[in-house]
């Protein structure tokens, strides 16, 4: 399999009066033509701002320290201005959590899907009117025709999503980045926006990073699955093996957080994301962790393979099961 | 393809009955404010008064006569005759052009380069914004009429000097004014969403920036047109308006204003018509912010 993009020790960093927030540091991963990767973890995590720096989204005071993003073979990071304009809604799109804000409430949604065709193929949003119908009918809107000359206002949250995915597939893109995209909609509306994500991603074959806090559900979608925790990678495998086998004590509390049976206790991860201006020494998630040695607090554990995953925990050794 | 053209051309159909539909709500919200209401109509008699007066008059405003001077209202001069003889009516008319229409020309243009500068001050930020905003600044710590006067003394008296010194006096407003709503909307996140299909600064400043701050320009441009009326008024009254013998309003008052005592109509009446249209263009500003503004309908309509 081609690799599409590819992260090499990436440093974001936020840069505030009274400190530094590493808020994603050398963080490294791959994701595969035609692959939904998941990125799962709390708020804080550094999973937002990582989906943001791949998006060439970063404004101050948020900065890239360091590192690569390889898209294609080429490096992001060092494109100017206009060579992004090319990039971002033609290869890379991006959906994001709150529908509401996203569209400008002064056009028709029809006119904005418009837009998104416009801007990759020049011209006038008026002579995309047709295409833009067509686009809001791939995302499933009843009575496109009629829907497109309606307000934002008009709409409820879920039919907003929905025009707002018709913008990021508007041009066929290569990668589509979706941060949190159901985590603003009713439970009923979520299912049915994933479905349709997962659906067109197929269509299109586009590769997907779906980012959000709900980690059940990335079990369910996601090809991979990696597990941040303040602004490191913990775990990185399968979706199968994480499932199956959640090693890191990180996956395994957000997993027990989330009632799966009826009967199952509902546990919760106890204490909260450190202070990402002056992280623990040693493994960042030891101040909560229940398996917590010595060794924890002292020296930071690398990533390394455990039966088929990466791994950040001193619990287990190279290549074995549990040590 | 047939087909594709008819759905085409019905979808622009129905963009343009939504565009009507939302302006028949914007007016229904502007009727209701009867003052709103009262000062549009005064507006629009004001400026039917003034375009009468390029086919008829009841008299010839500039024929003078000296046996008829200073005549208080009657019934072949309604309102009254000036220090030359003048029909007062027939001035106030034709002077309405001049008073009015400067007024709607420096108003327009100096919204149009605030409402540039604003934007580009409050999109771009960093050191295009620090130059723009200083320069404004610079411009605001003057006071206004100062300013004008200066402005009309260095360029020499006319209207076209006086539509210059205000557009000037006025547009720094504009550009701050504009450049805070920006402020605001360059954090909404339908402008990433913008950057984020690909569009350029320029389309996103003029699509998605300027639409979304004129609900706050149109109202600030209702209030300054009872400024510039007040602020060509003034230089007229001053002798640094229109020149005499054009019966601007101000200029007309200007040259009333020593029979203030023997002969008060020749200054009263323009002073009134100023007063009105002043008036008027300040409560049309509120009702249309309280028609642009969601938010406010209600709260303002107590008063």
């Amino acid at each position: 399999m081609s690799i599409v993009l590819d992260v090499r020790n990436l440093k974001v960093y936020y840069e505030l009066g009274n400190g530094v927030v590493k808020a994603v540091d050398n963080v490294s991963f791959q994701l595969y033509k035609g692959e939904v990767l998941g990125i799962a973890g709390e708020s804080g995590s550094g999973k937002s701002t990582l989906g943001q720096a791949i998006a060439g989204l970063i404004r101050p005071p948020g900065r890239i320290v360091g590192g690569q993003i390889l898209f294609k073979g080429k490096n992001l990071l060092e494109l100017s201005e206009s060579e992004w304009r090319k990039i971002r809604g033609k290869e890379i799109s991006v959906i994001f959590q709150d529908p509401n804000s996203y569209l400008n409430p002064v056009y028709t949604v029809g006119f904005q899907v418009a837009e998104a065709v416009e801007a990759h193929n020049g011209g006038s949003p008026k002579h995309y009117i047709h295409k833009a119908i067509e686009l809001l009918k791939m995302v499933r809107i009843a009575d496109a025709p009629r829907r497109a000359v309606n307000y934002p206002f008009q709409l409820s949250g879920g039919m907003k999503q929905r025009v707002l995915t018709s913008i990021a597939i508007a041009n066929k893109p290569e990668l589509i980045i979706a941060d949190e995209p159901t985590s603003a909609l009713d439970v009923t509306v979520q299912a049915e926006v994933v479905e349709l994500l997962l659906e067109l991603k197929k269509e299109l074959g586009s590769s997907m990073i779906f980012i959000t806090h709900d980690l059940p559900l990335l079990l369910e979608i996601a090809d991979r699955i990696m597990v941040m925790y303040a602004g490191k990678i913990v775990e990185l495998g399968s979706s199968h093996h994480i499932r199956n086998n959640p090693l890191h004590p990180y996956t395994r509390g957000l997993l027990e957080s989330v009632r799966y049976e009826r009967k199952a206790k509902l546990k919760s991860i106890p204490g909260s994301i450190p202070s990402l201006i002056s992280p623990p020494p040693g493994c960042r998630f030891a101040p909560r962790c229940p398996f917590a040695y010595e060794k924890c607090r002292k020296i930071e554990p690398p990533l390394k393979q455990v039966d088929g995953r990466l791994v950040a925990c001193h619990l287990f050794n190279e290549g074995g099961n549990d040590g | 393809m047939e087909l594709a053209n008819t759905r085409y051309n019905n979808v622009l159909s129905q963009i343009k009955q939504e565009k009507t539909k939302r302006r028949r709500e914007l007016l229904e919200t502007l009727r209701k404010n009867k003052w709103a209401l009262a000062s549009l109509y005064i507006i629009i008699a004001l400026c039917a008064m003034s375009l009468v007066s390029f086919i008829y008059t009841p008299y010839n405003p500039f024929q003078f006569n000296l046996a008829i001077a200073r005549q208080p209202p009657s019934l072949s001069h309604p309102l009254g005759t000036d220090e030359l003889g003048r029909d007062i009516l027939s001035r106030i008319m034709y002077g309405g052009r001049y008073t009015l229409g400067i007024s709607f020309i420096s108003v327009t243009l100096g919204a149009l380069i605030g409402v540039a500068l604003g934007i580009l001050a409050g999109y771009n930020g960093g050191k295009v914004d620090t130059v723009i905003m200083r320069i404004v600044d610079i411009m605001l710590a003057f006071p206004t009429i100062l300013l004008a006067i200066a402005l009309v003394a260095a360029v020499g008296q006319g209207v076209k000097s006086l539509i210059l010194a205000i557009s000037i006096t006025t547009f720094p407003v504009y550009a701050r004014l504009v450049r805070g709503t920006v402020l605001q909307i360059v954090n909404e996140d339908y402008i990433t969403a913008a950057k984020l299909i690909g569009l350029s600064s320029y389309k996103i400043m003029v699509k998605h920036v300027l639409p979304n701050t004129m609900s706050v320009v149109i109202v600030q441009m209702s209030y300054y047109m009872g400024l510039s009326i007040l602020l060509a008024s003034a230089l007229g009254f001053l002798g640094l308006g229109v020149p005499p013998p054009k019966p601007e309003w101000g200029t007309m008052i200007g040259g009333g204003r020593i029979y203030f005592f023997s002969a008060p109509h020749i200054v009263v009446i323009p002073g009134i018509f100023i007063f009105i249209t002043s008036l008027a263009f300040n409560l049309l500003g509120d009702g249309l912010r309280e028609a642009l503004d969601p938010k406010l309908r209600g709260l303002l309509r107590r008063g």
